[in-house]
């Protein structure tokens, strides 16, 4: 009794209606290409349609076909220098401290790499058993000796290696595989399941290719020419897309395998302690006169957040953040690594209008590397940042000898925007609905504005001391605003370990992706 | 001696009836509908007090301006600001006849700001300096340059520190301390309360910065937060009652008066926006009787404005008719004869020794007062015939209680006072 009074109808109905009423839609479009077929039959049209439509495939295959090795051989291409940098020997995309034994076992790596049978690697088990070959790989290399390379480290290397392989690939899944950091196991899930959907149709679909050759054999043996063609084509974009991540896969459990092999995953703690420890205040006259540090100077107004800013970035450093102004000039923040160049973090005093201090503050920033404007979010007195600046980069665009250091804008306080009691990081800056992102967003058009630059030339900040928010982006642009050569030696001040070099290489490309920062497209490209 | 009074009493009257019943008056007006008469504004402001607001950009002026007026709400503060000085904008309310004036210094810490202007214009009114801080912004050489100008001329002038923004200084889901504990200004008492030790340290900052001051008013300091109700800050206003005692502490009587009046509750929401109004023509009409200002309105025709403007407020046509109804209704001998009691004891007591100032004290405090208590019937009058009556017993009683309210506001408006020494 599922009959309703009145005006319901039978659930039937409803389908038989429903039914008319799309085939009243459809009959007219897909009866065009019956009557086409017939047209082209009738005026002897078929050989030359069938001929053209092939020619048009075979062409889109070339190019398809030429496209994706040229965008392969490009990735190959790009990878030493992501995470070498100029300074590193031809042996592309390895670790200069590497002995010879360890780049044998790197090349080892990379052959294995290369010659992966993508085909295979269809299920869980067949992916680990190629992490594992590639271990052995290189255990067997750099303990030939022992009798079971492969348990040569203890658990604590362990775990290290698995923390850092899972960085490196979160990065390269993130930056590199479309909605990588969007699709969720349960949606990859789903479409696994719906491929039996997709077999069932393909059933289907020979049996309308028998109909056909046996209805026009002409147009049969055209059509199946060309989807043959396109069959291929697809199965070249997938092969390539899974030789890219079986690459990658390789590549990084390898490396991460020769550094647990070689003993190098023991320092990760005392490196982290020499970080923080290494970060002291020293006058410049102090200062060892061996090697030029490289200089970054911090500009803006008394409470700006610039000192928070910089103790931000020495991470972990808590001593002299004050919301009083730091009494005194200019305050140096020294970040030292043993063996290597140091980095000067430049804290300069509030901004005035005066003369003299105006004119020092010019003077340094011309003698830096990069310059960082911090402006606070909930000031909009930026008159003062106006004229500094102006000043700043009249002084800066008179620099002849060597490319003037650029200038990039850091927006703090950002979670002191309406509405004042939301803060929940991260933001997507490309979400609509969100007050926050547009209280964000609208601050960074008026900074922009006020200043002359693009709003995606500044990077929002929270310099909350317990729960700071998008200063690794700060760390990312700045290395990615650096001359080149002042980049290698601000990356060996941050990281002991080649190995690690490309994650801070990535933090600016992460921070895009997430909408953590405005972008236009110049920057989401590069 | 009761004859003057009577004098004085009788040329009151006949303004009043002159006010109500001139036909000319109501043609000459109605041309003029919904315009401000620039004359009246600026006749009312010459009276009337000044807040001067100092401080910077979005420091939080315009938020202390609604905050002080309630009725102004649907008013928006910032873009009711206009240009007055070179360096500053004023705000009138209500801007037809000015009962308070804020005067606001534009773009002080971004250009190199000589108060001197604005120092001459405030010096002529009755005032207080309100200096606003955010609670967070150390960087106030400006503003403290700007004062140091000021306190160098008028020693004495009080000052009061509106401290703003503090829940900037807040960690992520705090609220406001509640009981409000910034009457003082020990760190000890303040910690606590629950007041985040970096706010303490900045309020404290702040305070230094104005300790070498020159002169000896007082500086008073209050940390205020007002926000807006969508912000989620409980209660909106924090701080006001505070801000409130330390103005009534330091402010000259006539501002505090002035301030007191505007925000009196008055019921329905038409008189609520029809006090300000009343009060601001009561203003004007006084000055017509001490303040030499060319091209003068008179009495009357600013009692006449000022019927116009209520009918406006209620949505009452106001033609002839109408106004012969009113002027029926409020009845000639009825007025008088309270005039001549109350209104007269009253009198007595205000004006101890008649003299020429006394005089033209008189003459602007029987200004105010009847000019008043005519819009306050004619409130009365407007809301019954709105709902389609006359009940001429309820605008006459309007008129009397007002008449008698309006005599005791004058006392301390102290009219006279306008051009002399601002400090109290």
């Amino acid at each position: 009794m599922s009959r309703k009074t009145g005006r319901g109808e039978p659930r039937g109905a409803f389908y038989i209606r429903s039914a008319m009423l799309l085939i009243a839609l459809a009959l007219p479009v897909f009866s065009l290409t019956v009557l086409g077929s017939i047209w082209l039959w009738q005026n002897g049209a078929v050989l030359i349609w069938a001929a053209a439509a092939f020619g048009v495939t075979i062409l889109i295959y070339g190019l398809e076909r030429w496209l994706l090795s040229s965008a392969m051989s490009s990735a190959e291409d790009r990878s030493p220098e992501e995470s070498g940098g100029s300074e590193i020997d031809p042996h592309s995309d390895a670790d200069p401290l590497w002995s010879a034994r360890e780049l044998e076992a790197w090349a080892d790596v990379k052959a294995l790499a290369e010659s992966v049978a993508t085909e295979q690697l269809t299920s869980r088990d067949a992916i680990l058993e190629l992490g594992t070959r590639t271990i052995e790989t290189v255990a067997r290399r750099i303990h030939p000796e022992a009798r079971d390379p492969l348990w040569k480290f203890t658990v604590p290397e362990a775990l290290a290696l698995i923390e850092r392989v899972s960085g490196q690939l979160r990065g390269f899944f993130i930056d590199s595989i479309p909605y990588g950091d969007r699709l969720t196991v349960a949606q990859a899930l789903s479409i696994y399941r719906w491929r039996s959907a997709i077999t069932i149709a393909e059933h289907a679909y020979d049996v309308y290719r028998i109909i056909r050759a046996i209805v026009n054999p002409l147009t049969a043996i055209g059509g199946e020419m060309r989807e043959q063609t396109q069959r291929q084509m697809l199965e070249n974009v997938r092969s390539a897309a899974a030789k890219r991540i079986a690459n990658v896969y390789v590549r990084e459990v390898g490396r991460a395998a020769i550094d647990l092999y070689s003993g190098r995953m023991q320092v990760t703690e005392k490196e982290l302690e020499t970080t923080v420890s290494a970060a002291t205040r020293a006058d410049r006259s102090a200062l060892p006169t061996v090697a030029e540090p490289v200089r970054i100077l911090f500009a803006g107004q008394t409470g700006a957040g610039k000192s928070s800013l910089v103790n931000a970035l020495c991470g972990g450093v808590r001593s002299g953040i004050d919301v009083l102004p730091t009494p005194g000039g200019y305050t140096f923040h020294e970040l030292v690594r043993e063996g290597a160049p140091s980095a000067l973090l430049i804290d300069a005093p509030g901004i005035t209008l005066s003369d003299r201090e105006i004119t020092e503050l010019a003077d340094r920033a011309a003698a830096s590397d990069l310059v960082v404007w911090v402006m606070a979010a909930t000031r909009v007195d930026r008159e003062t940042d106006r004229r500094a600046l102006e000043y700043v980069r009249d002084r800066l665009h008179s620099i002849q000898n060597r490319r003037p250091p650029a200038i990039m804008f850091v927006l703090a306080h950002v979670d002191k925007l309406r509405p004042f009691k939301e803060w929940n990081p991260p933001y997507d800056l490309s979400d609509t609905e969100n007050p926050k992102v547009a209280s964000i967003r609208e601050a960074l058009a008026a900074v922009a504005e006020d200043l002359r630059t693009t709003a995606d030339q500044i990077i929002p900040v929270s310099l909350d001391l317990e729960r700071p928010y998008n200063v690794d982006a700060v760390w990312g642009r700045i290395l990615e605003r650096m001359p080149e050569a002042e980049r290698s030696r601000l990356l060996r001040c941050l990281t002991e370990h080649p190995s690690e070099r490309p994650r801070w290489r990535r933090l600016w490309t992460q921070a895009v992706n997430a909408g953590r920062v405005l972008t236009s497209g110049k920057y989401a490209n590069k | 001696m009761l004859k003057s009074e009577n004098g004085l009493l009788a040329k009151a009257w006949k303004r009043l009836s002159q006010s109500v019943k001139s036909p000319e008056a109501v043609h000459e007006r109605s041309a003029s509908d919904s315009a401000v008469d620039p004359r009246i504004a600026e006749q009312a402001g010459s009276l009337a007090p000044i807040v001067w607001l100092l401080g910077k950009v979005q420091s939080g002026k315009s938020s202390i301006v609604r905050a002080l007026l309630p009725a102004s709400e649907d008013v928006a503060v910032g873009s009711g600001f206009r240009p007055c000085t070179s360096s500053a904008r004023i705000y009138d309310f209500p801007v037809e006849a000015p009962l308070i004036r804020f005067l606001d210094t534009r773009g002080l810490g971004e250009t190199s700001y000589d108060p001197g202007e604005d120092l001459a214009f405030a010096e002529s009114h009755s005032h207080l300096l309100v200096v606003v801080l955010k609670a967070l912004d150390h960087q106030q050489d400006a503003v403290l340059k700007a004062l140091v100008h000021v306190r160098r001329r008028h020693g004495n002038w009080p000052i009061v520190v509106a401290q703003t923004s503090l829940h900037e200084a807040y960690p992520p889901g705090m609220q406001h301390p509640d009981p409000y504990p910034f009457v003082t200004d020990d760190p000890a008492s303040l910690a606590s309360a629950g007041v985040p030790n970096d706010l303490i340290r900045s309020l404290a900052h702040q305070r230094r910065m104005f300790a070498a001051l020159p002169g000896s008013g007082p500086i008073e300091f209050v940390p205020i937060d007002f926000t807006r109700p969508d912000d989620g800050f409980v209660p909106v206003h924090y701080g006001l009652a505070r801000f409130h005692e330390v103005l009534t502490r330091v402010a000259p009587q006539a501002l505090v008066t002035a301030l007191t009046e505007a925000r009196e509750d008055a019921g329905d929401p038409a008189a609520r926006r029809a006090r300000p109004i009343i009060l601001g023509y009561a203003t004007a009409a006084a000055a017509a009787d001490v303040v030499p200002v060319a091209g003068m309105v008179a009495v009357p025709g600013v009692q006449a404005t000022l019927l116009h403007k209520i009918a406006q407020v209620y949505d009452v046509p106001w033609d002839r008719r109408t106004y012969a109804e009113f002027a029926g209704a409020l009845g000639g001998g009825l007025i008088a004869r309270y005039a001549g009691g109350y209104g007269i004891r009253q009198l007595t007591k205000l004006i101890p020794v008649y003299g020429q100032t006394a005089g033209a004290a008189a003459a602007a405090a029987m200004s105010f007062a009847t000019t008043y208590a005519l819009g306050r019937a004619a409130c009365a009058f407007a809301r019954r015939r709105k709902a389609g009556g006359i009940e001429p017993a309820e605008v006459r009683q309007a008129y009397a209680i007002a008449l008698a309210e309006a005599l005791r506001m004058v006392k301390d408006r102290n009219f006279t006072g306008a051009n002399g020494d601002a400090g109290k």
